[in-house]
């Protein structure tokens, strides 16, 4: 009885996530790839929400959501869009992920998932994640220009105290641009 | 009108009596049995699934390549499913690294090969190297998963050196971001 107590307790410990966030790995023994194995490459192994991004966003905003001047950065500062109405309806707007060839419910998923992995602490107190029907309905509404829009937005965020000044959320981190 | 129906009346009459007359019930009982069993079972022939594998474009290339998992330098090399441009294995550099004198571009696109090897599918991110004059050598084009030029962040037949320190273009990277 007692081994099959213990059998159990171990199948469970494999089956659950691994703790702390930290991101399941594959050996580079099982990669069968030459390279892969000749470096001693650790691959992460991606979960579906996290290959929604990479796909989609992460060429550009970098596997941590952030890289060059010319791209909007995510970390550290995604977050602050969801404390205003039309900040939460922005972050689906923008062309990319309007556009972007997933369902609503997955483009829901991968907005929960990138504000909580790149920028949790900006985020408003007790922030509700997006559903696939709010993201159903904000994606019906286009925005015409994004430049101006994010602006309008931006200098809501400000006039609601939520960012000190519209630099904080500088389209480009290089000035002078836009 | 009336002339029209009766043809038609005596038609299947004669045609269903000839028909029990001349097949036993048992036939055709164990004829319609075979059919309906046959039916529920067309659709796990194999030819069925075939047509659903063929339809991932990553296993259609490496299928159609024979894709290898062992030498980079050559055009079937799995990683290169989607890759369109002179290999940086053939110009000094390797699958991941960029050849001396040439930088990685910071922006890529990310794309999915099948490892022909093990079945399953990777992540791979697709890094044009810059800085320098293109490296003429293994031209090769993959466009598993391309999208039209129209949708820019899934088209590689951009040139991806944008957010470089240069637009020049020397050769393309395909590394591995993860396993799917």
């Amino acid at each position: 009885m007692k081994w099959r107590m213990a059998s159990f307790a171990l199948a469970i410990s494999f089956a659950l996530p691994v703790a702390g966030g930290e991101t399941p790995t594959v050996s580079p023994d099982s990669v069968p790839d030459v390279l892969v194995r000749e470096q001693r490459t650790v691959l992460p192994k991606v979960a579906p929400v996290e290959e929604d991004y990479a796909r989609n966003c992460q060429g550009c905003h970098g596997h941590e959501g952030h890289s060059v001047v010319e791209v909007p950065r995510l970390q550290g500062r995604a977050g602050w869009f969801t404390h205003t109405r039309e900040g939460r309806a922005y972050l689906v707007q923008v062309p990319n992920v309007l556009q972007a060839n997933l369902t609503d419910e997955r483009v829901a998923a991968m907005l929960n998932w990138l504000l909580t992995q790149f920028s949790n602490e900006q985020l408003k107190p007790g922030f509700e994640p997006y559903t696939g029907a709010e993201v159903h309905a904000l994606r019906k509404q286009r925005i015409e220009s994004v430049i101006t829009r994010r602006r309008e937005v931006v200098d809501g965020l400000v006039r609601a105290g939520v960012i000190p000044d519209a630099t904080a959320l500088a389209f480009s981190l290089e000035p002078g641009r836009y | 009108m009336a002339k029209g129906l009766q043809f038609m009346d005596r038609f299947f009459e004669r045609m269903s009596r000839r028909t029990a007359q001349q097949v036993s019930r048992r036939h055709f009982l164990s004829g319609l049995g075979a059919a309906m069993v046959g039916s529920t079972f067309l659709p796990v022939l194999p030819v069925s699934r075939k047509a659903q594998a063929a339809e991932d474009p990553a296993a259609a290339w490496a299928k159609q390549v024979e894709a290898q998992t062992k030498d980079p330098r050559a055009c079937n090399y799995w990683r290169y499913c989607s890759s369109d441009g002179y290999l940086c294995s053939c110009c000094g550099g390797g699958p991941a690294t960029c050849p001396p004198g040439a930088v990685p571009s910071p922006t890529s696109w990310v794309g999915s090969c099948l490892n022909p090897d093990d079945g399953k599918m990777y992540l791979i991110a697709y890094r044009d190297c810059c800085g320098k004059d293109s490296c003429p050598k293994c031209n090769c084009l993959g466009t598993a998963g391309e999208k039209p030029a129209y949708i820019p962040q899934l088209n590689n037949d951009i040139i991806w050196c944008f957010g470089a320190s240069s637009m020049i273009y020397h050769c393309s990277s395909a590394a591995i971001v993860g396993q799917i």
